[in-house]
This record gives C-alpha cells, sequence and structure tokens, in this order.
C-alpha cells in the first residue's frame, strides 16, 4: 500500500543562477559555468515542472574544455559518510536528441562530481565519467536517466585536493561538447535529486508500510499519468521484471507492514559497468533491511528472484522477534552478506551471495539451497 | 556473435510526403510534414520523419504503406509483427490526450486507398501511460498484423490483404501550449516462423547480448532502435527469434541470464498487441554436432506464443536448469538434454522418445496437461507439481514406459492420462508416486506397475547377522502371503518384484529354530510396505529353552560360492556370535585343478594359523585333481563379530570354494583323536565310514565336480545312515550332524545321476 521516500534533496525546478543552493560554476583548468543557464519547461518530473538545464554553446571540440556547475546538498554543512554512507539518486536528460553533442566518455562527455568542504566552488573534489557518445546514455536521447553515485565511493576518475568524507557539501554535472549531428548546443536537463541513508531505521531510506510490494514503490516514483510522475529509471518496471537504485526497508518497526513480493525479479544494477558508468557504488549503498514491528501482524514474504549486483550489498533480515520473514521459494543472488533472525523460515537458493549469516538459532532455512559463494563461506550457524 | 535482423521496412529518415516512396497520405493535415528532424532518428546522425499535431483537440498522422502499390500481406496463417518507436521531440512536445481518448494509436489498414477504408485502430499510449506521460527518447512497440485486440476497427479489417499503417496523436495541451512533435526510427516488419530469414536470428557463438549490441549499438553512430533492451543481467527482445537459421555454425549460450518477452495490451501500458504467434522461438541449429545450445537462465514470456524447440539431430542442446514460464506449447526434440522446471507454462511436448529431461520440475501448466510424452519412452526423477483439474502427464501412444522417481503431487484430476486407444504399462521405480490415471477414448487401458523392493534384515541381540533364517511377509489384515524366502548368509532377505498399490501394513515373521543350530524366538513384526518399499531389520532372542536339548549347538554355518578366479587365495567372511564358549570352528577347504596335485601353504582365521586335519579324500589323475582340506581353529571366548577366513592354496588354482561351522562347547585337546575323518571320491556316491565310540559332532563336506554341465534331475544329498539332508547344488554342500556312538556312513548322493568328480570329507568335534 505504501512506499515512503524521503523528501527530495533538490527538486531543480529553478534556474541555477537564482538557486539558494547554486554552489558555483566548474573553475578547473580551463572549466567554467554553461553559457546559458535555464528553466526548460515541462522539462521536470511532473511535466507539470520545469527542471533546471543548461545549454552549452562552448564551441565543438572532442576534448573540451569542461563546461559546468554545483550545487549544494545542504544549506549549510555537508554529510559524514565516513561510517555509514549515502547514496544520491537523480535523473540527468537532454532536451532533445540534437542536443546531445557530448564528446566520448573518455574525453569527459559528461561528467558528475562531488565535493567536500565549504569551497565556493569546491575546492575539494572528485569526478567520475558516467556517459559518452560511446555510452548508453549519451549515444541517442533516452529520457531521463537515472544516476546513482555513492558518496563513499573511490572509484572516481579524477580528484582535485582532498576529498573529505565528514564533510561531502555538494554535486556538479559539467560536459564538453561535441557537435554529433547538427550544430546546436549540448544542453543538460536535471530533475530532482534524493540522497537517501543506507541503515536500518534511519530517517532518509526507502522503505515499505502496510500491505505493500514492489509496484508501490514503482508507481509512486513514475506516477499514474503525466502529473504525478518525479523521477524515472531508477524505480523500473517490465512485465514482472523490476530494478532498483537505493537501498530498501521492509518495515519502519512503527507501522504495520505485510511485504509481499508476488514473485517479482528484482535487479539491482551492476556498479561502474564500462559501456554505461552511471553506477557508482560500494556495498554498502543497496542494502537491504527488515524492520518489522515485534508484532505477529507484521509479515515479508519474498519468493521471488533476487540479484543484488556486482556491488554485492548487505541483505539485513536480522529480525528476531514476533514478525514473520516468509522466503519460500526465494532465489537469492550476488547479496552481500546476508544476516538471518529467527524471524526468517523458509527454502531458499543462495547462489553467489555472500556469507548467509544465521544470526539466532531460531532461524529455520531448512530445505534450503547455498552454493557458489561469494564470502569465505557458503553459510555460518549461529 | 552475431544477432541478424532484416532490413527495415522503412526507416523513416525523410519527410512524410512523396520524398517517402512508401508514404501514401497525411491523416488531419499534421503541420510540417514535409520536416525531418535533425538527429530525430536512431542512430542520431539520420533525421527522423516529423510531424506535428498543432492542432488542440484533433487527431492527426501519416499512413504509410509495407510494400509499394498497397501489396497486400497475408497474415491468415503466419502473423507477422511492426516493431517501430514513437519519440516526442522535447518534454514540452508531448501534448497528447489520455490513452482511453487515443493519445497515440496505430492504425493497420487492409485493401488499397488512401487511406484504405478498412483499418484496425490500437491505442498505444496517452498522457496517463509511460508512452507520453514524460519525454523518454524513441519508446518501442509492437503490433501483430494480425492481432484482434484493436479499440475500434473500421470496415471489415482483411488479414489476408494487410497494405499499410499510420501513426496518430490527439492533441490535447497537458503543459504549456505547444503543439506536440513526434518522429519516428526505423520501423521493422518481422516475420515469426522457423523458415523464414526475416526473423531474428542468433548465429556463431552467440548469446543475447549480441542482440543488445546490435540493437543498441556501441555508440551514437550505430544504434539501431530500443526494441532490445538491457537491465542489469536481465534482457527485453520485443520481438521472435531464432537459434541458428540451418545452414550457419552456431552456438548459442544465454549464459543464465533473465530474458523478458512482453506481455499484450498491458492495461497500464498497452505499447504491446501480439497473438499468440508474435514472440514465437525455434531452435533451428544444423544438423551437426558442432552446433550446441546451452540454457540456463530464466525465460519469462507475456504471451502464450509456442516454442518450437524440436531439434532432433546431432546438434547439442544442453538444459542446466533453465526456467521456463509464461509461453504457450513448448516442443522439445532428441537432441535436447537436461533438466528445467516449467512454471505456467503449454504442454511440454516432447518430439520423440529419445527427448531427455530427466530431473525436471513442472508445475502450474497453462496446457491441459504438464508433459505429453514422445512415445513409449523411460522417464526419471520428474516432479509434477500443482496441476489442479489437469493431467500431469498425456500418453498419448501405447507401450511401455517406466517413470524412474517420479514425484505426483496429485493435485490434479488424475496423474496421468491415456489417450493412446490402446494398452499402456507404466512402471514405477525408485520410490516414485504411484500415479492414478484416467483412461479416455476407446480401448485405453492402462496398468501401472511399482515395483519395490522388501528388505528384511534378521540380526541378534548384538547386531550380528542370522544367517538362513526363514522370512514370510503377510498382509496384516487378511493374513495373505506377500513374499517369503531364505535370509542369505549376511541375514539378508530381499524381494525386488512387489507391485505397490499403496501403502499396506504387513507382519513380517521370521523363524530360525531348527534342532542342531543355535534356536531364536519367533518374530511376528508388524511394518508399512510404502511407495519406497519395505526396509526392516527384526532382532531376534535366542530361545533357550528349545535349545535346551542334549545336543551341541551348531552357532554359525555357511559356505561360500564358488571362486573362478584363478588365485591362489580364497577368502571368507563370518560372523561369530557373542556367546557361548569353548566354541570349535571346523573349516573346509576345496579345489579342482585340471593341471596341478596343490597342497596347501596358509590357512588363517583371522590372522591365526588353523591347525589341519589330514587324512581327506582325493582324486587325482590327469587333469582332474580333487581334494577336501579340513582344518579346525579354537575361537577365543572373547571373540565376536566378522572375521575372515583365508586358505591359501600352493598354486594358483581353478575352482575353489570354502565352509565352515561353528560349534559352541566342544572340549579342545581330543577332538583329532576322535573316531576316524577321512575322505572318499566316486563317480556317483562318495562315503566315508564313522565308528565312534563316544557322541560328537561331525562336520561333512562334499564336493561336487558337474557344475559346468548341471542337469535338471541333480541333487546333492548328505546322506547319514538313514537321515537325508537336502543340499544344493553347489560346489561345496556342508552338513553338521549330531551323532551318537557307533558306526555311521557318511556321504552324498546325486539322484542317480552319475558325476564324473565327486569327493566327499568328514572331520569331528568331540564334545
Amino acid at each position: 500500500m505504501t512506499a515512503v521516500l524521503p523528501t527530495a534533496v533538490n527538486l531543480h525546478t529553478s534556474d541555477w543562477d537564482v538557486d539558494a543552493r547554486a554552489r558555483g560554476a566548474f573553475a578547473g583548468s580551463g572549466e567554467a559555468q554553461p553559457a546559458q543557464r535555464i528553466v526548460k519547461v515541462n522539462g521536470n518530473m511532473p511535466i507539470s515542472n520545469g527542471a533546471a538545464a543548461f545549454a552549452n554553446t562552448q564551441a565543438s571540440s572532442s576534448t573540451g574544455p569542461l563546461r559546468g556547475i554545483y550545487w549544494e546538498f545542504l544549506a549549510s554543512g555537508g554529510y559524514d559518510v565516513s561510517s555509514d554512507t549515502r547514496v544520491l539518486v537523480t535523473n540527468w536528460g537532454v532536451n532533445g536528441p540534437d542536443q546531445i553533442q557530448l564528446t566520448t566518455l573518455a574525453n569527459d562527455g559528461m561528467v558528475f562530481r562531488l565535493g567536500s568542504g565549504s569551497g565556493n566552488p569546491p575546492t575539494n573534489y572528485r569526478t567520475w565519467r558516467i556517459a559518452g557518445n560511446d555510452t548508453f546514455a549519451g549515444s541517442a536521447v533516452r529520457g531521463p536517466l537515472a544516476i546513482a553515485i555513492d558518496l563513499d565511493v573511490d572509484d572516481h576518475d579524477a580528484v582535485i585536493g582532498t576529498f573529505d568524507k565528514t564533510d561531502v557539501q555538494c554535486y556538479g554535472a559539467g560536459q564538453v561538447r561535441l557537435n554529433l549531428a547538427g550544430t546546436k548546443a549540448a544542453s543538460m536537463v536535471f530533475s530532482r535529486i534524493f540522497v537517501f541513508t543506507t541503515t536500518r531505521g534511519s530517517s532518509d531510506i526507502p522503505h515499505f508500510t502496510g500491505a505493500s510490494d514492489w509496484d508501490d514503490l514503482v508507481d509512486l516514483v513514475n506516477g499514474t499519468d503525466y502529473s504525478d510522475k518525479i523521477g524515472d529509471d531508477w524505480a523500473r518496471r517490465e512485465g514482472n521484471v523490476y530494478l532498483f537504485m537505493c537501498p530498501i526497508q521492509f518495515g519502519d518497526n512503527a507501522t504495520s507492514t505485510q511485504f509481499n513480493d508476488n514473485g517479482a525479479i528484482v535487479f539491482w544494477p551492476d556498479t561502474a559497468q564500462a559501456n554505461d558508468p552511471r553506477i557508482h557504488v560500494t556495498e554498502n549503498a543497496f542494502r537491504v533491511y527488515s524492520n518489522l514491528r515485534d508484532n505477529a501482524a507484521d509479515t515479508l514474504t519474498l519468493t521471488g528472484r533476487y540479484d543484488g549486483g556486482n556491488s554485492y550489498p548487505l541483505w539485513d533480515f536480522n529480525t528476531s522477534n514476533n514478525s514473520s520473514i516468509t522466503l519460500d521459494g526465494a532465489r537469492f543472488k550476488r547479496t552481500g552478506t546476508f544476516l538471518v533472525g529467527s524471524s526468517v523460515s523458509g527454502a531458499a537458493l543462495f547462489n553467489d551471495c555472500g556469507v548467509v549469516d544465521i544470526v539466532d538459532a531460531g532461524a529455520d532455512l531448512d530445505g534450503s539451497t547455498f552454493r557458489n559463494p561469494h564470502g569465505t563461506h557458503l553459510l555460518r550457524l549461529a | 556473435m552475431t544477432f541478424v535482423l532484416p532490413a527495415a521496412n522503412n526507416d523513416h529518415t525523410v519527410e512524410a510526403d512523396a520524398s517517402d516512396t512508401l508514404w501514401v497520405v497525411n491523416v488531419g493535415t499534421p503541420q510540417a510534414t514535409s520536416n525531418a528532424k535533425v538527429a530525430g532518428n536512431l542512430p542520431i546522425t539520420a533525421n527522423g520523419k516529423q510531424w506535428i499535431g498543432n492542432t488542440a483537440g484533433s487527431t492527426k498522422g501519416v499512413v504509410c504503406e509495407f510494400i509499394n502499390g498497397q501489396t497486400g500481406i497475408d497474415v491468415s496463417s503466419d502473423t507477422r509483427v511492426l516493431v517501430w518507436a514513437h519519440q516526442f521531440n522535447a518534454p514540452n512536445r508531448i501534448q497528447v490526450d489520455t490513452l482511453a481518448n487515443a493519445g497515440v494509436s496505430l492504425r493497420l489498414y487492409s485493401g488499397t486507398g488512401s487511406p484504405p477504408s478498412a483499418y484496425r485502430e490500437y491505442n498505444l499510449g496517452g498522457n496517463d501511460t509511460p508512452l507520453a506521460d514524460h519525454v523518454k527518447g524513441p519508446l518501442a512497440f509492437v503490433v501483430d498484423l494480425n492481432d484482434n485486440s484493436e479499440d475500434t476497427e473500421v470496415g471489415t479489417y482483411d488479414n489476408t490483404d494487410v497494405t499499410s499503417y499510420g501513426i496518430l496523436t490527439l492533441r490535447a495541451n497537458i503543459a504549456g501550449t505547444n503543439s506536440n512533435y513526434q518522429f519516428h526510427p526505423a520501423m521493422f516488419l518481422l516475420q515469426t516462423t522457423k523458415t523464414s530469414s526475416d526473423t531474428p536470428t542468433f548465429t556463431g557463438a552467440s548469446d543475447f547480448d549480441d542482440a543488445v549490441s546490435l540493437v543498441q549499438g556501441s555508440d551514437y553512430t550505430d544504434v539501431l532502435h530500443t526494441f532490445v533492451r538491457q537491465i542489469g543481467t536481465a534482457y527485453f527482445l520485443d520481438c521472435p527469434f531464432r537459434i541458428g537459421d540451418n545452414s550457419t555454425s552456431t552456438q548459442f549460450n544465454d549464459n543464465g541470464v533473465t530474458v523478458v518477452s512482453p506481455a499484450s495490451n498491458d492495461a497500464n501500458d498497452p505499447r504491446y498487441r501480439l497473438t499468440t504467434q508474435a514472440m514465437r522461438t525455434y531452435l533451428n541449429l544444423r544438423n551437426n554436432a558442432a552446433d550446441t545450445a546451452t540454457f540456463s537462465g530464466t525465460w519469462l514470456w507475456g504471451t502464450r506464443a509456442p516454442f518450437d524447440w524440436d531439434q532432433d539431430d546431432a546438434a547439442v542442446v544442453t538444459f542446466n536448469s533453465p526456467t521456463f514460464a509464461g509461453m504457450g506449447d513448448f516442443t522439445v526434440g532428441s537432441s535436447i538434454t537436461g533438466d528445467a522446471t516449467w512454471d505456467d507454462a503449454g504442454v511440454v511436448i516432447m518430439a520423440d522418445t529419445g527427448v531427455d529431461l530427466d530431473g525436471s520440475t513442472f508445475k502450474n501448466p497453462f496446457g491441459t496437461h504438464s508433459v505429453q510424452l514422445g512415445g513409449a519412452m523411460d522417464i526419471a526423477d520428474m516432479r509434477f507439481e500443482s496441476y489442479a483439474s489437469k493431467h500431469a502427464i498425456e500418453i498419448d501412444t501405447a507401450g511401455t514406459y517406466n517413470f524412474s522417481n517420479v514425484f505426483f503431487d496429485q493435485s490434479g484430476t488424475n496423474d496421468v492420462e491415456n489417450t493412446s486407444g490402446g494398452a499402456v504399462t507404466i512402471n514405477i521405480s525408485n520410490g516414485g508416486t504411484t500415479p492414478t490415471v484416467t483412461n479416455t477414448g476407446g480401448g485405453s487401458t492402462t496398468t501401472v506397475n511399482a515395483f519395490v523392493t522388501l528388505t528384511v534384515t534378521t540380526q541378534d541381540a548384538k547386531a550380528v547377522a542370522i544367517p538362513y533364517a526363514k522370512v514370510r511377509i503377510e498382509n496384516a489384515s487378511t493374513g495373505a502371503l506377500i513374499s517369503e524366502g531364505v535370509a542369505n548368509n549376511l541375514g539378508v532377505f530381499s524381494d525386488s518384484n512387489y507391485n505397490y498399490g499403496g501403502n499396506l501394513g504387513v507382519v513380517v515373521k521370521v523363524r530360525k529354530n531348527s534342532p542342531g543350530e543355535v534356536r531364536y524366538l519367533p518374530i511376528n513384526q508388524p511394518a508399512t510396505i510404502t511407495a519406497t518399499g519395505l526396509t526392516v531389520t527384526v532382532s531376534m532372542a535366542q530361545d533357550t529353552i528349545a535349545g535346551d536339548v542334549p545336543m551341541l549347538g551348531i552357532m554359525r554355518q555357511g559356505i561360500t560360492s564358488e571362486d573362478e578366479s584363478g588365485n591362489a587365495v580364497i577368502t571368507a567372511e563370518i560372523d561369530v556370535p557373542d556367546s557361548g564358549a569353548s566354541r570349535k570352528l571346523v573349516v573346509g577347504a576345496f579345489y579342482w585343478d585340471s593341471s596341478t596335485n596343490l597342497t596347501m601353504s596358509a590357512a588363517t582365521y583371522d590372522g591365526n594359523a588353523m591347525t589341519s586335519i589330514s587324512g581327506i579324500a582325493e582324486q587325482e589323475g590327469a587333469g582332474n585333481f580333487h581334494e577336501i582340506f579340513l582344518y579346525r581353529y579354537d575361537i577365543p571366548d572373547a571373540d565376536s563379530g566378522r572375521k575372515t577366513i583365508s586358505i591359501t592354496f600352493s598354486a594358483n588354482v581353478a575352482i575353489k570354494a570354502i565352509g565352515f561351522a561353528i560349534i559352541d562347547d566342544v572340549a579342545t585337546g581330543a577332538e583329532d583323536n576322535f573316531g576316524t575323518h577321512s575322505g572318499d571320491q566316486s563317480a556317483t556316491n562318495p562315503s566315508i565310514g564313522i565308528n565312534n565310540s563316544v557322541s560328537a559332532w561331525e562336520v561333512g563336506f562334499v564336493m561336487v565336480d558337474d557344475l559346468d554341465s548341471p542337469s535338471a534331475t541333480d541333487e546333492a544329498v548328505i546322506r547319514r545312515s538313514d537321515l537325508s539332508v537336502d543340499g544344493l547344488k553347489s560346489l561345496a554342500v556342508l552338513t553338521v550332524n549330531r551323532l551318537t556312538t557307533g558306526v555311521h556312513n557318511f556321504g552324498a548322493n546325486y539322484g542317480g545321476n552319475t558325476k564324473t568328480w565327486v569327493a566327499a570329507g568328514a572331520a569331528f568335534a568331540k564334545n
């Protein structure tokens, strides 16, 4: 019935020039702000909202320079992700097919930056190349494509200064214009941005309550029509196959929850894919938790198939109370460590997963199959 | 390596006017039809056919023909699918009405005209569906030329003469006041049959990445379309396809990914309008062992498209536990081996008896049955689940079928339906479920034999085997005989021919209480024969009352089978009881050899040398040497359990055997001095005489050498005075008798049949 998302950090409905969260322009060697910062009419989600956008009129060149801008996450201060990370999820697009106009990935076709500290613009930042005309996101117009960046991930392509994980303050978007078809300027259109927490019980982790299923999150993000769509691509459904680019929590330890996956097939994306590097996460970004009340009315039923992606995120079902977590017939692949409390029962398949760690001897995984361990063992008994 | 697509029917790179030789007419006079959108095609280096819905509340669009001159396409037998995509220019250029109001629609026309008067119209999207709720780039849609889920039909659509198609929008301003702007990439008109080259095809060393790479391209210069997509390890193919083209070497592997084919006419996103022919798949490998296809993934089909994987030749197709769900009938050929799971699929049709899907699971069948067998064949280790109101298996050919460890959850009408019109025999084995059967049609009869094994193991209180006990298994209710026989020398009785017809309560009766041997109390033990048979161990207590006779007990006796291994050593394992005292082991060793008159080089009990007893029968002569050697051994009182007797002859020997007896409570030291122990040989009735002065145990052995040409009337009888004991047709026959004082003749009789060589010997143990 209910999927819950935190408030967006920035809806990006304003022109960057007037956005109170603007945090300066790209200022590295040869870098500058794009020539035109605008609001794209109908460019946001829902399309009844305008979207922050820019047009990069810098002369076409395969090698640069970059044009880009920063926004800060918070009105003051930054995030400390040194202990528990957060994951940023947003959608970037282009205005039309004749405004892609990007150079290749290797030449910084489209880049994402995270900055730390109080510099305006930041002087300590990391850069990830996320698209080019030779990757999925830059080879054709695809609509608003999702980007997911773990604020703690260390696989950046470049770093300037010393990035401080205890004070992550801003993010930026930039591109190198190369005319591919026609002569129009390159464009970028920005939609709302979420920064999710990734720990059990934290305030900003996406979670389910009530009599819920995966459709609830898909429908919340994608809406029912043009008037209530708030995101795209990072919470998707095709047939009975779902893709999510966020951590998940079942229950909030306060609200009655009965989640049932209805046999769905659920994926989380691979990180740092060479041909589509829009996702950069650690193993902590896409963690999955049970957080049911100590109440027999709270249930979590998984019978589908799950693939945690190549980041092997933790699945923490260490719930040992009167709630029921049933895994009958569920198949798990590429999860990290899988913690199991006594509320858990059922025969599941764990393939290429981390250690299935039975934390409480009351857990009952009888009939389960374990193979191809990603961890040091298939199973750890309580 | 290769995913092959036909050429696009229309690349839509030019304006919707006479510039396009396949353009027919516009609908509603859209604005700027003579305008190709720069970068509006795929790849973006090509222009897109752009048209503008510039009048609010008005439906406008363009119509093209498939073939010049509106030559008709007949899809009444095998359909074709129109694979295309729709793209709005920018987020403020969507401006279309809802799905219900035909915000975006496609028309299929039959016949000729500008446009033709007969058409079907399909509402594909609106501002309340993914096609038009936001800008998304080119979003694929697929319409089957034979689909009848149209939202509107004008005139009478003729599926034997499909000529044209049109794309239309109904403008409704939903944000701002701009017109709607749209354009389209190439349109493919795909065939859906196994033999058509216009059916997408995998060849070479290929996988689903090849389809993604071809369609999605590697950079902005070669993006072709969006009807093949990838999310993680899930692949979405909005098209039929073949694996192999029957002429190119092909090694396909699904690499364990998830493959998804779209559903038709989804209420929330009706971009796909498909008959069950649209998304068919085929195996079409060459008749060549170099052609392979390997499947371990998950195949999810949204339509009941049949899978024609009837590959019956040298090609090698391997199932490594793939899962198939959602499709229609699934025909499997004999090139396929391995296990798979079908869940909510049509009938899995085994095309012939060579199909090997052993280990597979079938559940929630969409068809009338889970499986149709390919003829009289064997299946094993299969599971059939959740087939309510249906049958798990259809047998349409008379004959004998062996089901080994096949499980039915018995949720259906019946488990098997025999539609053959003839006699079917089903043999159940290895613990499978005995199926219930429906015989359909005149002449169909079905016999189900569920042969299971009944095993009874006899042992004493110390879990030491009790050999040669008599076993009888009776129906617990009626007393009717189920099975009977004698346990072997290891105390095991086994009957593998019981025809299971349901669980049955039985009584296992075991007896061993004859004079002259260790006697046990009778056993009447209840048990149940189940689908897995019967396995019972009975523990017998010694009958100390019946055994309290003026005779010494024979605790164990036995004989080995013939040994023709040709080496010099023969061994036997014996079970020494954990009871008695002053026990005497007597061992007889026999041989026949054509060339050598042998002696003995060693005889041991549990590694300890036994004492030889001399003077035994021997028949010597060129080409025939027969001899019996006797040994005795005083078994230590503390010994029990399994021990090994080993006899080593002086050279390799052709045929040999061992017999033994253990006698309780025998005085030690005088046994060799008692009476006569001797041997004899005779062609018919070897005999020895015994003249003893005290009561004693006699252990006699007879050797029979006619085993290579036995006759039906042969028998070996050990005869002592007037006491006959039936023997066995065996190389060696053993008897143990209680002798009183006096003269006794001990010998063998062969039922009047002359034997070439026989011999007898006896040894005695004094009590």
